[in-house]
Formats: C-alpha cells, structure tokens, sequence
C-alpha cells in the first residue's frame, strides 16, 4: 500500500468532495476526471518502477 | 458523523491517542471503527489482541466479505480494522478503489471511523483518510525532534487546513510545549495531559480513557472535549 510522495500530496489535494456537484459544470465532472487521470498516470508509474527492477543474483 | 483522520509527526502520541478517543467514544452509545494502516499487527500488540486474517484490514479491502464479517470485534461498540498477526509487509498491496470504497462503506456502517494516520507520506490508506476525513486530529506534541516533520510537511498540512483540529498531545514530562507551540506557529484547540503511566498501561493492552484519581479525570475530560470537537 506504499505510494510516492508525489502521489500522497495529489491524492490530499484531490478535491473528492467535488464530485458531488457534477452539476455546476453542465454536467462535466472535472475533479472525477483528473483523478482517474492521476489514478492512470501513479499505476503506469508503478508498473514501470517494477519493470525496472533487476532480480537479485545469488 | 463519518471519518476523521489522526495525523502528526513520528512519537507525537498519534495511536495512544486513537485508542483512547475510540474506547472513549464507544464508552458512550456510538459504534466506532478504528482503521490502523500501518503494514503490521500494532493494535493486536497494543490492545492485546490476535487479529486474524479473516477479520483483518486486508480482508476488508479485499472485499470478499461483507465489512460487518471482516472487522475484529473489541466490544459491542468498538471494531478495529488492522492488518493481521500473521501480516508479510511486503504482500500488502491495494488499489485507490479498494480503499475509497472501504472507507465509504465503514462510513456508512459505523457512527464514528477512525484512521490512525502514519506519519510518512507513502500510506494510501492515510492518504484517501486524509482527503475523506471531515475532520483531521493533528498530534502537535511529542518531542522536539516533531518540530522539523511539521515544516517538511507544510503542503500536505496545508491541504487539510480548514478541517484540522490542533490538538497537543503531551508525551514528554518536562518538555516546554508552550514554547514548541510558539516556534510552530500553532495554538493547540485541545491538549491531552501527560500522564506518567501511559507507556505501562499500554504494554498490559489498557486504556487510559476511564482511569481513576485526578490525573485520569483530566485525561478523560480532554478526550471527551476532543470528541465534542470532532462531533461539531
């Protein structure tokens, strides 16, 4: 359950609340959107970081 | 009254804290669920407990079973959702879903959640606590070695502001915290008195919400100023 730092402050700065209120913006949910998009971007992240990593020889 | 978040630096009394305000909490008529994300089985050690794979954190997320078939029962009123006895720290992986829908189902299932926040900013669980929370329980105290956590983490504290209870959590004897407080810029809304025995007490799995004599009197008023202020 570990995530990057950079992930940790966006998710804090999300403003989830906001869907609530899709309304306001003719129906476009902006907030739910950047956070699917910030979702996307920490797995590829992720993925990569463990792609990256090199097994351990004996 | 949903979600709050317990927060601050490293040995600022962040999970004594916790504990008591939900045994204190559950002392009255309000269910409570305490969700501890740290990636091993403290509240089995601190409460004196063996939690068990299939009443754990990580069955929670997995969301096999219902929430009520996967919290650990402490009492009629108090639940604790924490990673079992027999946890691997490194086999603990969850998505942003699995939590955000964990979270909103213990919010709609228990009068009061819990999340006893780590410290490092690496937690996924704290971090969705933190953005879900109505209120955040932000430790002050502790030692001075509190001081320097509180300035690396101005942007996260800055997130949270408007929903922050400042509350000083008193760890150290002679420690001056009016003047800590002074050099963080912070006025404590609450502050939890030191209580000597605190570290005894805890190692024998007992609370010190309740406790008798003058000392315990003041520690169990402040924690119900504490729940006024999160009941607000």
């Amino acid at each position: 359950m570990s995530i990057t730092a950079y992930e940790y402050l966006s998710i804090l700065q999300a403003k989830d609340t906001a869907t609530e209120q899709p309304e306001k913006n003719g129906g476009f949910d902006y907030h739910k959107l950047l956070e699917n998009v910030r979702g996307i971007i920490a797995e590829k992240h992720s993925t990569e970081l463990s792609s990256a990593r090199t097994p351990l020889r004996p | 009254m949903g979600i709050c978040a317990i927060w601050g630096a490293p040995r600022a009394g962040k999970t004594t804290l916790a504990v008591n305000l939900a045994y204190g909490i559950s002392r009255g008529d309000k269910t409570v669920c305490l969700i501890s994300p740290v990636d091993y089985s403290e509240l089995s050690a601190l409460l004196n407990v063996k939690i068990p794979e299939e009443r754990s954190l990580r069955a929670a997320l997995q969301g096999h079973a219902g929430i009520r078939q996967t919290v650990f029962k402490i009492d009629d009123l108090f639940y604790v959702l924490a990673m079992p006895v027999t946890a691997n720290a490194f086999d603990n992986d969850c998505s942003s879903e699995q939590v955000k829908r964990l979270l909103d189902l213990a919010r709609g299932t228990f009068d009061f959640v819990l999340v006893d926040c780590p410290s490092q900013p690496n937690n996924l669980i704290a971090a969705w606590s933190l953005n879900k929370a109505g209120k955040v329980l932000l430790c002050m105290g502790g030692h001075v070695s509190c001081v320097p956590w509180h300035r690396a983490n101005k942007k996260a504290l800055q997130a949270v502001r408007n929903k922050t209870v400042y509350v000083s959590s008193e760890v150290a004897p002679s420690l001056d915290y009016t003047a800590m407080y002074k050099l963080l810029k912070y006025t404590p809304d609450i502050r939890i008195p030191y209580m000597r025995e605190a570290v005894l007490l805890q190692n024998e799995g007992r609370f010190l919400f309740g406790l008798s004599g003058r000392k315990g009197r003041k520690y169990s008023k402040a924690i119900n100023q504490l729940y006024e202020a999160v009941n607000k």
